[in-house]
């Protein structure tokens, strides 16, 4: 009789004695990790934690450098039921401080290239960790390798993990993904990407980034393989599939920015990757012109997935299997039917749902739907709401933001755009509002509005429009980059002497925008 | 076709434009890992900026080499001269 999985830890558990000799990790250095080492490390880090009194419902943060310890400290976490939040180790001082202040770690795993800037944040050093010392090693090594009970209490409700994306106000969200809503999400991966034991998949997304949910959860949780690569990796194509071809990958995913990235640098062969089957991309648009280079290189022997989701909903809740009528289309390609077990309505202007083919905003029901925003009631309550044509019972939706049309004959949805200020930027959301935000916080500037200037379906130009009292670009934007993520730097900065206004007085950045697009 | 000092004023144009850098530090051999902008989004706008600017067509191999400043000059020197 098979165990009853009712949480990450044990889904993991049972995963790694099945495989246990099989490979969890490759390196790019060509060495291999099997089941059984992490299972070991990550049940030896779950009874360190113990000692550490970090219990369940606590958070712990890691800057994660994709090392087989940090990954070890996640399943650790998912062990316990403590909840992990893996953050930006590029994100300005400031911003950290802000996750810190959100998601109020009970300890911070960092490698000792990033101890000095966890040093330089507000959190209490007393409480940091380096997980890449020798002597963190010798001691995890003295705990025993046996799962620990506390796993049997974690229930399917409680918080997997914390993803921080950006927030209108200025201070980021932490999205709260629980155990059920990733158990039920690796259930739709295994049988949509048919995965095998054999199946290899790359880990390019960054793991504080939604897409390396799918990475993380979709092989390690399946008997799968994972490849991790860093950042240094990425920056260089090149480099990157030189390393990757040899350990045959089978499933990529990332943002298309990061495949048009290659593209542009002439960095792909069509013989690479030769055992790859299925590559898939989401997070933004995949610019026609450029999904077609990717098309004739691999379109005939590798299956392409189009995949939409917010990280409000657990990453991925559509997906859909590109084909040459696709391809020969100039428009956007659709997001897919919704995935079987989710549930969506149309959301028109008048607050109905709105007739098939009218453009709405994408609400989504089901049990990919997370709990909210850590710490932070009064945003979870603006979006993920009672579903309004449920009056009997309580059935909670995540309004997206996003508009869609819905073409029933074809059960596919098609982006068409965003309700508010929020853009795409290498896949990360953006909310032009923090970017504001974190221009009125410099102390010269007197006014300011960011506007987003679309260059093409998928790609645009965030312009800063300031009155200041300096007018140095290259120092607004150095001041600017110690508060915010550098993909939120505006490409261009343009200096007013007075800010168009509006009728009730605001600043018209439909006039500005007009400026710039005319 | 531009050759010597005004391409080289050039390049150093393109790189203060794209990582928003002095031209002090533009004149400098800063490497990827130096410049905190120079990311994947900067490192494509550099590239299409040279090729527009100069009308060249990078080689793939010659893109994999452009991660210093003096890289990315001695490159386009090859292409240019």
């Amino acid at each position: 009789m098979s165990q009853y999985i009712y949480n990450l830890g044990l889904l993991f558990n049972e995963i790694a004695i099945k495989n246990s000799q099989k490979p969890a990790f490759k390196k790019l250095d060509g060495s291999i990790i099997p089941y059984k080492e992490i299972h070991k490390k990550s049940n030896q880090i779950a009874r360190f934690l113990i000692t550490k009194c970090i219990v369940k419902g606590n958070v712990v943060a890691i800057f994660n450098d994709k090392s087989i310890d940090a990954y070890s400290i996640m399943i650790a976490c998912l062990k316990l039921g403590v909840t992990y939040t893996n953050l930006d180790t590029n994100s300005p001082v400031d911003r950290i401080n802000k996750m810190i202040d959100i998601s109020r770690p009970a300890t911070f795993f960092t490698n000792t290239r990033n101890f000095a800037k966890l040093i330089e944040s507000k959190y209490d050093n007393t409480c940091i960790i380096d997980y890449s010392t020798s002597e963190f090693s010798e001691t995890i090594a003295s705990f025993s390798v046996e799962l620990p009970n506390e796993t049997l209490n974690v229930t399917g409700n409680l918080p997997a993990y914390l993803m921080f994306t950006s927030g209108s106000t200025g201070f980021p969200k932490g999205v709260v993904i629980t155990h059920a809503n990733v158990l039920n999400f690796i259930g739709w991966a295994r049988s949509t990407y048919q995965i095998t034991e054999d199946d290899v998949f790359t880990n390019i997304n960054p793991l504080h980034f939604d897409n390396s949910v799918f990475d993380f959860y979709s092989s390690l949780f399946t008997g799968a393989c994972m490849i991790p690569v860093t950042e240094d990796v990425t920056k260089n194509p090149r480099k990157l599939f030189e390393l990757l071809n040899p350990l045959n990958p089978t499933i990529w995913f990332s943002v298309p920015s990061m495949l048009v990235y290659a593209l542009k640098l002439r960095a792909i062969n069509e013989g690479d990757l030769s055992f790859l089957r299925i590559v898939s991309f989401g997070g933004e648009g995949f610019p026609k012109n450029q999904l077609r280079n990717l098309w004739t290189l691999w379109g005939s022997r590798v299956t392409f997935l189009n995949v939409y989701g917010p990280t409000e909903c657990t990453c991925i809740c559509s997906s859909h299997k590109v084909t040459q009528k696709d391809i020969d289309k100039d428009e956007l390609l659709p997001l897919g039917p919704m995935a079987s077990n989710f549930g969506h309505l149309i959301i028109g202007a008048q607050g109905v749902s709105v007739d098939d083919n009218e453009i709405g905003e994408l609400c989504i029901t089901g049990p990919n739907v997370g709990l909210g925003y850590f710490n932070n009631p009064v945003k979870t309550n603006e979006v993920f709401v009672q579903n309004p044509l449920i009056l009997t019972h309580r059935d909670i939706i995540y309004k997206s933001g996003d508009l869609v049309r819905y073409d029933a004959c074809e059960n596919l949805l098609y982006f068409c755009g965003r309700k508010d200020n929020q853009i795409k930027r290498m896949g990360y959301r953006i909310e032009l509002e923090e970017i504001e935000n974190a221009l009125g916080a410099l102390p010269y500037i007197e006014e300011n509005a960011v506007v987003y200037i679309k260059t093409d379906d998928t790609n645009g130009r965030i312009i800063a429009c300031l009155r200041s009292g300096i007018v140095d670009e290259s120092k607004i934007i150095s001041d600017l980059e110690k508060i915010v993520p550098s993909y939120m730097l505006p490409n261009e900065v343009k200096f007013y002497e007075h800010l168009p206004k509006n009728q009730n007085g605001k600043i018209d950045r439909l006039q500005l925008k007009n400026e710039f697009e005319g | 076709m531009r050759t010597g000092k005004l391409a080289m004023d050039k390049v150093n144009q393109i790189l203060v434009k794209t990582f928003k850098i002095s031209s002090e530090e533009a004149q400098k051999n800063l490497t990827m890992n130096d410049v905190s902008r120079w990311d994947s989004i900067t490192h494509m706008d550099l590239i299409v900026s040279i090729e527009d600017e100069f009308q060249v067509r990078l080689s793939g191999d010659d893109i994999a080499e452009m991660i210093t400043f003096d890289a990315i000059r001695a490159t386009l020197t090859k292409y240019i001269s």
